[in-house]
């Protein structure tokens, strides 16, 4: 049951964020690419503040205050980048979406405390991470057309591939 | 055998973990960089003498830190922070960053 609930997630949140593989991303201006992009870090950390009041394990605890410190500086570098590109973050469909998907697996996560939160926070991590960060390197750093833009999406990558592989690490020690 | 290391300075110190060595300062002994950069540590191996300072910097917008493996020391760096570790004895370190496990560094002391 629990595998049916995550598998519909990730499938709504992979659509919001693949869809734009197919055919939209083409539409896609720099303004909603930072809005995705946005949208995207700020979920995380939402998710990682209310893990903070529910988690149970230290190593849990310290990923979420790892996706905290880091969501919270690249999100502060990017708006520090609009605001100097004179671009406002356009909000759009895929960034609805992100936050609709969001918002279903918050209302799962509170049903949910000690070691069960934390598998189910932990697996969420890696599927998110993955999510985005496909839909980074295939479509939105592709998408960009302002340089700087790009880069900071290029240095966003990087630090969430980490959080991906740091999260697997987590749900592999909490599955021990 | 483990090297024996403390921090020399640093505003963000975490914690230094090492008992009965005393905090002298000063003393011969070179510094050496390593750059903090693209979640990366540059040169992330590097070979110095007892001694020897290794100074971090860090030029990544986020929070890194230096952590010995073995918890003789664990520095914290901020966005364009620098924290320095003397090395006092010979060995290998082997140290990550906490935050981004994946950045991983070593020094071996001779």
């Amino acid at each position: 049951m629990k595998l049916i609930k995550a598998a519909a997630f990730f499938t709504v949140a992979a659509s919001a964020l693949l869809a734009i593989n197919a055919g939209a991303a083409d539409k896609l201006n720099d303004a909603q690419i930072a809005h995705i992009a946005y949208t995207a870090g700020d979920i995380d950390v939402k998710a990682a503040e209310f893990a903070l009041t529910r988690a149970h394990s230290p190593a849990v605890k310290s990923f979420a205050q790892d996706m905290v410190r880091d969501h919270k500086a690249v999100n502060d570098k990017a708006l520090a980048l609009v605001k100097k590109l004179n671009v406002t973050p356009e909000d759009n469909d895929t960034s609805k979406a992100l936050v609709k998907s969001a918002e279903t697996k918050r209302a799962e996560l509170e049903k949910l405390s000690g070691a069960a939160f934390d598998q189910a926070y932990a697996e969420n991590e890696v599927n998110y991470h993955k999510t985005v960060n496909g839909a980074l390197d295939k479509t939105l750093i592709p998408s960009a057309s302002n340089g700087e833009l790009k880069s900071l999406l290029e240095t966003g990558l990087k630090i969430f591939k980490g959080h991906e592989q740091h999260a697997e690490h987590v749900l592999k020690e909490l599955q021990k | 055998m483990r090297p024996r290391a403390y921090v020399a300075s640093g505003l963000a110190l975490a914690s230094v973990v090492l008992a009965g060595v005393a905090l002298a300062g000063g003393g011969a002994g070179g510094v050496i960089r390593v750059t903090v950069g693209d979640l990366t540590f540059s040169p992330a191996s590097i070979t110095a003498k007892p001694g020897d300072t290794i100074e971090w910097v860090n030029g990544d917008f986020i929070d890194h830190t230096a952590t010995d493996e073995a918890a003789h020391f664990d520095i914290v760096m901020a966005p364009g922070e620098t924290q320095r570790v003397k090395l006092q004895e010979p060995g290998i370190i082997t140290y990550i960053c906490r935050y981004h496990p994946n950045m991983t560094g070593r020094i071996e002391v001779k």
